[in-house]
């Protein structure tokens, strides 16, 4: 590697060697943040399953009830012509810099209030339905949850990879060349001193050789 | 100007070069709203009940490589925001899951619980997150419910 040993190089690889720490100083804090942000969010999955198992069970329950009471056939039709009830809005927000979608239950609203036609249902169908739309938005939160807490893990990694580039390749890399301008900096000052002496010990010597 | 090029310089180091290049896109993004829709991947009768219920793109899926198929080619299709799909169908597709979920802003993939398996059973992909996080196995301590 060819460094130019001069003061002028010498004051620019200091400043960058300064902005390299500096750099890195505020990675690690953006790092242990984040790190807080993710298990905050890794937290909260557990306690969600919970509740959605909780709720799907209900739901399923209700369901089987409905199945039996309105006959396999009569069950399978109806849900043919069901139509589309729920969409999802999705709206981007940032946890930490880190673009995440937030997702919102939508209900369609050209749907009709009942999907399915009312002749041959059951209540217990009405009672899933409305269990439904609460366990859906349960989903919904769950779904995001996980993805955030994954997008978060994935960006820890590349700030764990970039710290260390700062700290093991780059800072190092500065200081050493600093060294290197420094070293070969006083060495020239060195040497300069002695040839000065040098000379003023040979000028000496004319001198007295001439005046005697 | 040598102040104001070094705060840039110091916002690459910290964001990242693709992070800094992608900030101002995201600003726009931010806040902008739009729709998708619910898909259901479940067995044969689940997804009718989901059918029922209202979600109508509710695939029923008897074969987990049959569901390996229609997962990839929904997570292509840009209609879809949420894909839900059965624990039971979910275990025999945990990798491609996690590849979607690392590699697409949309579709998000939830799982849900089929009649027989609850999805409180399923952490092992969060465990695995944390362990490559930290580095080292974190036991996280169940919280008591209520």
């Amino acid at each position: 590697m060819a460094v130019k040993v001069t003061r002028m190089e010498l004051f620019r690889l200091a400043r960058q060697g300064l902005l390299a720490e500096r750099g890195r100083d505020l990675l690690s804090e953006k790092q242990s943040v984040l790190l807080m942000e993710f298990f905050s969010y890794a937290q909260a999955i557990g306690p969600l399953q919970e509740k959605i198992d909780w709720m799907f069970a209900g739901i399923y329950e209700s369901m089987a009830k409905a199945e039996m009471a309105m006959g396999r056939t009569n069950f399978e039709r109806a849900s043919l012509t069901s139509t589309d009830r729920f969409g999802v809005d999705v709206e981007t927000r940032t946890v930490m810099g880190v673009p995440v979608p937030r997702l919102r239950l939508a209900r369609l609203s050209e749907a009709r209030e009942i999907p399915y036609s009312l002749s041959g249902t059951s209540s217990s169908l009405d009672e899933a339905f409305t269990r439904l739309e609460e366990a859906l938005t349960a989903v919904l939160s769950l779904a995001e949850t996980e993805f955030v807490a994954r997008r978060l893990a994935q960006e820890l990694m590349k700030i764990k990879r970039r710290i260390n580039a700062l700290e093991h390749i780059i800072i190092p890399m500065i200081r050493s060349r600093v060294r290197f301008i420094e070293d070969r900096l006083s060495e020239t000052e060195r040497e300069t001193f002695f040839r000065t002496k040098r000379i003023k010990a040979i000028l000496e010597r004319r001198e007295t050789a001439t005046s005697s | 100007m040598g102040g104001l090029r070094r705060g840039f310089v110091l916002t690459v180091y910290v964001l990242g070069f693709k992070a800094f290049k992608r900030l101002s896109g995201d600003l726009c993004l931010c806040g902008r709203l739009m729709a998708g829709s619910i898909a259901v991947l479940a067995d044969r009768d689940t997804a009718t009940m989901f059918r029922l219920v209202g979600i109508r793109n509710s695939f029923a899926v008897e074969e987990p490589e049959k569901g390996r198929e229609l997962l990839a080619s929904l997570a292509r299709d840009e209609k879809y925001a949420l894909v839900m799909i059965t624990y039971a169908l979910a275990a025999a597709m945990e990798s491609l899951i996690a590849t979607i979920a690392e590699r697409q802003e949309r579709p998000l993939i939830a799982v849900i619980p089929s009649r027989e398996r609850p999805i409180s059973e399923r952490i092992a992909p969060i465990r695995e997150l944390i362990r490559r996080v930290v580095g080292v196995e974190v036991k996280m301590a169940k919280q008591p419910t209520r």
